[in-house]
């Protein structure tokens, strides 16, 4: 029919994909690749680090206390005299020292890298999961508002399941009841009135009581408000001391941003004709969020994600440092900072070895981010 | 109308290359057009065409990197404007050539009031006192037709509408009463009731005036309406060249005839669209030859491998389609034998 | 043979074809709130009262300039947006009060086109997929989707092979073939054209709207087209709407339109339009100031701040639309004689 008019020409344009397109302008950026490479090195020490420092016997032992051998310095040869079999260090030397337990602080590092990057890594994982569902529901539906009468019923219920919990058993069960019993007269009413007008206090109950985006967005101000640092430090004071709770906390305290990058995105995307063709095409709502609009909401998400991994990793060494963070004998890059500060004169080597390595690290992160949001900024502006 | 001997603006052999990561982008490819006193001439084509690009080389805007004049002069009264500097160019911008843009809404700066950006405009150039300054922008103001003028000029750009706007663009290219105005598709974003208000105002300003305008856009309909002399572009070339009456009347290149057959209309109801197949070449990667040969129902071998010359049919009537000449040079010596 | 095929080979068409979309005294407006607790303080009406009826496989022309409602009119239809009054009949049905559910099986009725080629599809999926969106849920098996897919991309002229490249590697037109595509993808009866081809080349604008004529022949569709360029509507529509301020103006079949305008608005904007002939070079009538906002209209005729033939009635009197002739209705007191 209207073949003459046809067809996908440029056949010498050479195919790239958006990816390989990021990755030219990536390239470009000195510092950015410089980020990529030390955390390839990092990531690889990680994972390296934590199949040699744990086990039975380990080849780089974290744990194993020589008290003959405390506070040596960096490439220090052991006493080997003093030494049982089994316990001088594999390459020979000391390569970081000892610390004030004579463990070698090489092998706490190596052990100490895993946990960084997990934290750093799950930790982040669950912010953006929680950021993008907040943002993305915030920023799609903003103007449904929950009614009264679903707000009337949720406290109910909730006042009902809270003084089960509390032993009021009694109470409780008599609002939960009281609770399933109005949705039932609500889904009556909503049939017996649908042709005629209800009554007026019907009407109310039917009424807007407040929208989704100001439940969300006022949640996420509220979140704000807290000092994180000292929010996650009271909670994980409160939970039993372990790296898993560590990473959830950091994780569900650190969502609020990627929320409001997502919202930002979406509030513009909604107003695009491709999510008007596709709700025009009989597409549900959650497919149109999660497949259509959010694979365009995710540049900025990605790139304040590799900044928050640095902080993630910057959190748990302080809460580390601070005493709150994995218990001992796990070793991290924060206790072994802790554990050098009463000693920095004499052994400064505990100070600053952890210390170097956690700023390269968030270093290599920051300057990871900063390349990619270049590389995304000039994309963004192509059409 | 004036037809000096040289004209107020002569492009000649303009060639603006663009240069990407792989590729470079050829977007003005051997232009040359020229705009008398008191002409109107416009630059015709559609996107991707370089009619813009050439004229931010007239005023020196292309930039560069990554743009590059590769060759070609551009004389403005008798002197090559190319090879001025930025200094000297500064002295022609808006005080003898003065531009107007398609996007009335970004071109204006919305943080300044109408009367501040107009005062802008004239103290570059002319060193007023604030009287005379207020007094000349009053003036301005009424002469684009806005109406209550001494209010307006506390007016930010958001509190006018879009006609009202561009009314503000023109008096600004009016401000200094230069001798060019280069418009580039001013009414494009307009609806159809304001762009003939503004096309109106154009005509009067020139008449009264005497000033030359190049008016680029791709509605023919405008063309017909307002030009003296029509230069229809296609991929950075000159395809045909003459006055409305010619260029309409009896085009001679196949582009030409393919985009006013293609021109819906009442007339054309009930009959299919006549449609140019294809697509317009990329700027990087063009066909060999005359640009327009993929497409051309006309083409012959030779417009595969040979870029033709403009033929000249006389009376300021150009075209760059060997083919249609050679066709009708064959039926007037068969016509004047058959007689 | 479609109607469409039947007018034009001159064929006797049924005069009572099925009227597949019949619009009634349309509204929609907008709230404008103020003040801390965001009180309404005026309405925007953008969708003011309009009818029209759209018989099955005919074209009706929605024309118009900026802000007159027209996309509104689009978005309403389609329920993207709820209606503040008026009835809305689709195939026989008021769909005015469907609620969402109610709506899901006649999405895949009419389907719509848009004006941008850019922002129509989405950047993060190839075209096929695009196209491919429409057909889940439809109980198709994978090779049934992918073939239909291929067999729309070719309908419209793109090479079935281009089905895993994104919209960023095609041009314009290109792109609204595309567009074109995903809108057939669901077998719809009306497509609304919501400035299909406004930003498009003119070289190009021809093969689109051929592609559209082409197509409505093959499926007997039916079109709202809606435009600002009365030569493309002219072309396109048998029947034409013109709207001002979220009015319709005048309603006639097209030729009519053009041969008799009754009402000013549509003189003015038949004479403001540049035709490109040079020998009918002229002054070109400009109607004095602009579209004015739908922001609480004043009571009486929308045009009334602009029409050089304005009397006092004008700005007081609702005025009607009267039937002139057979199916040309005008919305003015003085060129209808009242």
């Amino acid at each position: 029919m209207t073949s003459a008019e046809n067809i996908l020409e440029r056949p010498e344009t050479p195919r790239r994909t958006r990816l390989q397109e990021l990755w030219l302008l990536f390239k470009e950026n000195r510092l950015a690749i410089l980020g990529l490479v030390i955390f390839v090195l990092f990531f690889s020490t990680a994972v390296v680090g934590v199949i040699l420092t744990s086990g039975e016997d380990p080849v780089f032992d974290p744990a194993l206390i020589r008290l003959q051998e405390k506070l040596l310095p960096p490439l220090a040869r052991p006493n080997l005299e003093t030494l049982a079999h089994g316990e001088a260090p594999r390459l020979g030397v000391y390569l970081f020292g000892t610390d004030d337990l004579g463990r070698d602080v090489f092998s706490r590092m190596l052990q100490g890298a895993w946990v960084s990057l997990t934290v750093g890594f799950v930790a982040v994982g669950i912010s953006v999961l929680v950021g993008i569902f907040m943002g993305g529901i915030a920023g799609y539906f903003g103007q449904s508002h929950i009614k009264n009468d679903q707000v009337i019923i949720t406290v109910i219920m909730f006042a009902g399941v809270v003084l089960l919990g509390l032993g009021k058993e009694m109470a409780g069960v008599v609002l939960l009841l009281v609770g399933h019993a109005s949705i039932v007269l609500l889904l009556v009413s909503k049939r017996i009135f649908r042709k005629r007008t209800p009554p007026k206090w019907l009407k109310m109950l039917h009424r807007n009581a407040i929208s989704l985006d100001t439940i969300i967005m006022r949640l996420v101000d509220i979140m704000l408000c807290f000092p994180s640092f000292f929010l996650i430090l009271t909670v994980v004071a409160l939970l039993p001391a372990s790296m898993y709770n560590i990473m959830i906390v950091i994780g569900l305290t650190s969502w609020m941003g990627t929320t409001r990058f997502v919202r930002a995105e979406f509030l513009s995307l909604r107003e695009q004709d491709f999510v008007a063709a596709a709700k025009a095409l009989g597409i549900g709502n959650f497919r149109i969020i999660f497949r259509h609009m959010m694979p365009n909401a995710i540049a900025p998400v990605l790139v304040s994600a590799t900044i928050g991994i640095a902080t993630a990793i910057l959190t748990e060494a302080g809460l580390s440092f601070l005493g709150f963070g994995v218990p001992p004998p796990h070793a991290t890059w924060g206790n072994i900072l802790s554990d050098g500060k009463r000693f920095i004169f004499d052994a400064p080597w505990l100070t600053w070895i952890p210390g170097t390595a956690i700023l390269i690290v968030v270093l290599c992160f920051n300057l990871f981010g900063e390349g990619l949001k270049d590389a995304m900024n000039p994309k963004l502006r192509e059409k | 109308m004036n037809h000096d001997k040289d004209p107020l603006l002569s492009v000649r052999n303009l060639k603006v290359y663009f240069h990407g990561r792989d590729d470079t982008a050829r977007a003005v490819d051997g232009v040359s057009y020229d705009v008398g006193k008191g002409e109107t001439v416009c630059l015709v084509g559609e996107s991707g065409c370089g009619k813009t690009v050439s004229a931010l080389a007239i005023l020196g805007l292309v930039p560069d990197p990554p743009g590059e004049i590769v060759s070609g002069d551009i004389l403005f009264k008798g002197r090559n404007i190319l090879r001025l500097k930025e200094v000297e160019l500064q002295h022609i911008r808006g005080n003898q050539i003065a531009m107007v843009f398609q996007e009335p809404l970004t071109s204006l700066n919305p943080v300044f009031t109408i009367g501040n950006q107009i005062e802008e405009a004239i103290q570059v150039h002319e060193d007023l006192e604030s009287k005379e300054l207020r007094d000349r922008c009053i003036r301005l103001l009424k002469d684009v037709g806005i109406a209550s003028p001494e209010q307006r000029l506390k007016d930010y750009p958001h509190q006018l509408s879009g006609g009202q706007r561009q009314r503000v663009m023109i008096a600004m290219a009016l401000a200094c009463n230069p001798d060019l105005i280069i418009a580039d598709e001013p009414t494009t974003a307009l609806d159809v009731t304001v762009q003939a208000q503004i096309l109106n105002l154009l005509r009067t300003i020139q008449q009264k005036a005497g000033m030359s305008i190049l008016y680029i856009t791709h509605d023919l309909g405008v063309v017909a309406n307002i030009a003296d002399q029509v230069y229809v572009m296609y991929s950075g070339l000159i395809a045909e060249k003459g006055n409305t009456e010619q260029i309409f009347s009896q085009p001679r290149h196949p582009y030409t005839r393919g985009l006013l057959a293609s021109l819906p209309g009442r007339s054309s109801r009930g009959k299919r669209l006549h449609s140019i197949p294809g697509s317009v070449p990329n700027p990087s990667h063009k066909p060999g030859g005359c640009p327009f040969h993929p497409r051309c129902a006309s083409a012959v071998e030779t417009c595969q491998s040979v870029l033709p010359d403009m033929c000249d049919y006389g009376k300021g009537h150009l075209s760059r389609c060997p083919v249609i000449y050679d066709l009708e040079r064959q039926e007037k010596s068969r016509e004047k034998r058959g007689d | 043979m479609t109607w469409s095929a039947k007018r034009k080979a001159g064929k006797s068409v049924e005069t009572d074809r099925q009227t597949i979309l019949k619009v009634e005294d349309l509204k929609k407006y907008f709230p404008v709130r103020r003040g801390f607790f965001q009180k309404i303080s005026a309405w925007v009406k953008a969708v003011d009262g309009v009818d029209f009826s759209i018989e099955q496989g005919s074209s009706l022309g929605l024309v118009g300039e900026s802000g007159c409602g027209k996309s509104t009119v689009a978005k309403v239809i389609l329920k993207l947006l709820e209606p503040e009054g008026g009835r809305l009949i689709f195939k026989g049905k008021d769909i005015a009060s469907f609620s969402p559910k109610e709506m899901r099986p006649l999405r895949k009725e009419m389907q719509i086109i848009f004006q941008d080629p850019y922002s129509s599809l989405n950047p993060r999926m190839t075209i096929g997929q695009s196209i491919e969106e429409g057909l889940r849920g439809m109980g198709l098996t994978r090779k049934m989707r992918t073939d239909r897919r291929n067999q729309l991309l070719e309908m419209v002229g793109i090479a079935s092979r281009a089905a895993d490249r994104y919209p960023h590697e095609f041009s314009g037109g290109q792109r609204q073939r595309v567009g074109v595509a995903r809108a057939l993808s669901v077998d719809p009866s009306l497509i609304i054209c919501d400035e299909p081809v406004s930003a498009l080349d003119v070289s190009i604008q021809a093969q689109i709207i051929n592609l559209l004529k082409d197509l409505q022949e093959q499926f007997d569709l039916s079109y709202l087209f809606i435009s600002h360029d009365l030569n493309v509507v002219g072309y396109f529509s048998d029947r034409i709407a013109v709207m001002y301020l979220g009015r319709i103006m005048e309603y006639a079949e097209a030729d009519e339109l053009f041969k008799r305008p009754l009402h000013p608005y549509t003189s003015a904007l038949l004479s403001a339009v540049p035709v490109p002939d040079p020998l009918r070079k002229k002054e070109l009538t400009s109607l004095g100031g602009e579209v004015p906002s739908p922001l609480d209209p004043p009571p009486g005729c929308r045009f009334q701040g602009r029409c050089p033939q304005v009397e006092s009635r004008c700005r007081k009197e609702e005025i009607p639309l009267f039937s002139v002739d057979a199916g040309h209705l005008v919305r003015c007191w003085k060129t209808t004689g009242n």
